[in-house]
């Protein structure tokens, strides 16, 4: 390979990573990891940390970080875009381990390092990252804020449509959790129609089933089945537990027992083939709730236990609420009062 | 409990991981939503 040429690779690399062109992007980063040793140190710096993007959308977030290892080696010759880059890009794969407060630390680390000369989608797409992660940590008003911020990055520009349809559907469930229901399923619909327009599937199951959230949060079970059946068909393996626990809570709410049994059936044992604990113990609270009532106040006493021996506490809080009404109905002030002050952890 | 940052929201940089008091690798939302896949690029599908 030409030497002159390797700017223009470099360029022409990222842009297929940015337009989401993926063989394109195998290609050109075949062609060049063959001549790595030819490479001066400038050069290197801009292949890691362009190699690290790579690896995200293939989905290799672990080689993105070793990319992001070797790319700080160069630290000290890194440009002031450099260093955002290197901090958004560690910042992004912490949100994907489900890292938020590390997330957030790294990505103010890439704060300091932004300028306005910056183009639009990757300022917009910083305050989406950042949105996203506020939302998980439960602070709704700067997720707010970061969604704002990232929409008015996003709306000039038209092929950011797919970006934009993201940043709504944080807008909505940001809606969702103030209580907003209306303003939460505009959002949520927009981001719907978006995704159909723009055949994006991936996004499309998880707009359905943030619908279905929605819907199961107001009540609808029914409602919410219609959503969370087109997501569970979408065949996202990420969020396919997560579609396969409320499909089974909104059968049990419609009377279907026999199909609430099956998704229920399912998720459990997924969750058994992925040694995922916290869903295992979900599923099983689950099916205490509505089908094995003789045995739901100790199965739901050891889930939140365990909740709280991994320090889950947006479960102990979800479980414990739910627990204290129980006893409260049945007048057990002493067990509801315990639950009660759980809920508050 | 919800935790709502109010009085922070003001121009420019806001260093919010060294003031929020719950920061708990462990501790923190795991809600039921979903933002999408690892790919934060825009969509060639929609040029």
């Amino acid at each position: 390979m030409e030497h002159l040429g390797i700017a223009d690779h470099l360029h022409n690399w990222t842009l297929s990573i940015q337009l989401d062109k993926k063989e394109a992007a195998h290609s050109i980063y075949e062609k060049l990891n063959k001549h790595i040793v030819e490479y001066d140190t400038e050069t290197l710096a801009a292949y890691f940390l362009i190699e690290s993007r790579y690896h995200t959308i293939v989905g290799n977030l672990q080689e993105s970080r070793q990319s992001l290892a070797k790319a700080r080696e160069y630290e000290e010759i890194f440009t002031e875009l450099q260093h955002y880059k290197l901090f958004f890009a560690e910042g992004f794969i912490y949100y994907y381990e489900k890292q938020y407060q590390d997330a957030i630390a790294t990505l103010e680390k890439a704060e300091k390092y932004m300028s306005p000369s910056m183009e639009p989608a990757e300022i917009g797409e910083f305050h989406l990252i950042k949105a996203m992660v506020y939302y998980f940590l439960d602070i709704t008003s700067l997720s707010a804020v970061h969604a704002a911020k990232a929409v008015e990055n996003f709306k000039t520009l038209e092929p950011l449509s797919f970006l934009l349809a993201r940043t709504e559907l944080v807008l909505g469930m940001n809606h969702l959790d103030m209580s907003d229901y209306e303003t939460a399923e505009k959002h949520l619909l927009t981001a719907l129609s978006t995704c159909k327009k723009i055949k994006n599937h991936s996004l499309l199951a998880s707009a359905n089933l943030n619908l279905g959230v929605l819907y199961v949060t107001r009540g609808l079970p029914a409602t919410a089945i219609r959503y969370l059946e087109d997501a569970l068909a979408g065949k996202q393996k990420r969020i396919e537990l997560n579609v396969l626990f409320l499909l089974a809570d909104s059968y049990w709410k419609t009377n279907q027992a026999g199909k609430a049994m099956q998704a229920y059936s399912e998720g459990f044992q997924k969750s058994l083939d992925r040694d995922n604990t916290k869903t295992k113990w979900e599923f099983a609270m689950l099916h205490k709730k509505y089908e094995d009532r003789d045995n739901f106040e100790i199965v739901w006493k050891e889930g939140i236990e365990y909740f709280r021996r991994v320090n889950d506490k947006y479960n102990v809080r979800t479980y414990s609420k739910e627990l204290a009404q129980y006893y409260t109905d049945k007048k057990q002030y002493e067990h509801a009062t315990t639950y009660y002050l759980l809920a508050l952890i | 409990m919800k935790k709502v940052v109010f009085s922070v929201i003001v121009i420019g940089t806001i260093i919010i991981s060294g003031v929020i008091g719950f920061s708990n690798q462990d501790g923190l939302a795991d809600k039921k939503g979903d933002f999408g896949s690892a790919i934060l690029s825009f969509n060639i599908l929609d040029k």
